[in-house]
């Protein structure tokens, strides 16, 4: 019998397996979520739901409302040892080259927390207090809702894993968020992209 | 009258209870368990209900899966997308994902590998073999050392027991793949040589 039908059908296999593992990567380059939710966003801002946050002192605020300046948004837990205490230590820097450049009010820091059972006012106090924040450029703040946390981190593509040394282990990231869009997802070691993208977008705003 | 192969209801009962009850969820609940029980499982209900069909599609499959090639790169592509942390995150997440993962790994991974392995040669099989066993060490090495985690859904920790346990399975399949070379079929193939050796010398 003729070996081409089968010939021609592991050819056709390899070119649909090939074709399926590039369309699977976004042709080789997005290998995890990680990086796909944050190709994603880039590709189209993704915007964010009007959900009314609390901060630390009592004011609600919501990130789609008018007139919000820049705003960069981390998720934080304040009995994190980790990840959370390099994202505020990394905030604290942010706000110093932002006061060093004169944009303090342009920018607002607002460091969100996902577990409100433990993070009341004090406690959130207390985180804003341990990194020298700025008041009230930088906040921390909560959800008005409880039942608006799961959607939003659902809608951020944030994964919350329960662990029991440290509490919660989440893929940590900072967020940008310009007239109520999320416009870019950062690593939380890298502020100097960061700190480059706040200033071209203020510079394309002004 | 079609009368139903035992092999086929027991596959399809096993494909019911992973797909239905949380058993699949619980075995997902783990990278270890995702990665090494229940995608091997998934494919090995492929494989079984591919063997229960294998009489009735001989002719067919002399046609178009003629020395298996076909197949085994069919199954392979199945498997290798599945290994892409991206869609096995995903799976987690939605689903549509965990019905195609579940669907593919049967259908397009299990049974295509059953529909193959007989038709493929014994070198083609060895190749297979050997790949096989280098991506697991591969992937293996790969998630212990990896400081970033690759799935969103596990921990750190997670992944390096995936790591060690891919490595164990490696050196374990190693292993069960080389007895037969020193006291199964090849350990026979392999005298005639001392023989040729000695006639050799006496020439």
């Amino acid at each position: 019998m003729s070996k081409w039908p089968s010939a021609a059908a592991a050819i056709v296999v390899l070119t649909a397996g090939f074709g399926a593992l590039a369309l699977g990567t976004d042709g080789w380059r997005i290998w995890t979520a990680e990086s796909a939710r944050r190709q994603a966003v880039i590709d189209a801002p993704t915007p964010l739901p009007a959900y009314p946050l609390i901060d630390s002192r009592g004011e609600q605020l919501v990130l789609t409302g008018d007139d919000r300046p820049l705003t960069v948004v981390d998720l934080i837990y304040t009995r994190c040892p980790t990840v959370c205490q390099a994202m505020g230590a990394q905030f604290r820097q942010l706000q110093g080259e932002l006061a060093a450049l004169g944009l303090l009010d342009r920018v607002e820091l607002v460091s969100v927390t996902f577990d409100p059972a433990n993070d009341d006012d004090p406690a959130l106090d207390g985180y804003l207090s341990r990194f020298a924040a700025i008041e009230p450029h930088w906040r921390a703040a909560r959800f008005l809702h409880d039942t608006h946390l799961d959607a939003a981190l659902d809608r951020l593509g944030v994964i919350v894993i329960p662990e029991p040394r440290v509490g919660f282990v989440h893929n940590a990231a900072f967020y940008l968020v310009d007239d109520g869009q999320v416009v870019e997802i950062m690593d939380v070691d890298d502020r100097s992209s960061l700190l480059e993208s706040v200033l071209r977008r203020l510079q394309e705003e002004s | 009258m079609m009368r139903l192969d035992p092999r086929c209801i027991a596959a399809l009962a096993a494909f019911a209870v992973i797909a239905a009850t949380p058993a699949g969820g619980w075995l997902a609940s783990t990278m270890v368990g995702h990665v090494l029980a229940l995608i091997p499982l998934l494919v090995v209900i492929g494989f079984v209900l591919g063997k229960s069909l294998e009489h009735r599609l001989e002719r067919w499959l002399a046609l178009v899966n003629a020395g298996g090639i076909g197949g085994v790169l069919m199954a392979t592509f199945a498997i290798a997308f599945w290994m892409i942390p991206r869609w096995l995150d995903a799976s987690l997440d939605s689903t549509f994902v965990a019905a195609a993962k579940y669907l593919s790994l049967v259908f397009l991974a299990g049974m295509p590998l059953a529909l193959s392995w007989r038709r493929l040669h014994p070198i083609a099989r060895g190749v297979v073999k050997i790949e096989f066993l280098a991506m697991l060490f591969r992937m293996g090495w790969l998630y212990l050392i990896s400081p970033d985690r690759f799935c969103n859904n596990y921990l750190l920790t997670d992944q390096v027991w995936l790591g060690r346990a891919l490595i164990v399975v490696g050196i374990a399949l190693s292993i069960t793949w080389l007895i037969p070379v020193f006291f199964g079929e090849f350990a026979d193939a392999s005298r005639p040589p001392e023989r040729t050796s000695v006639s050799r010398g006496g020439t």
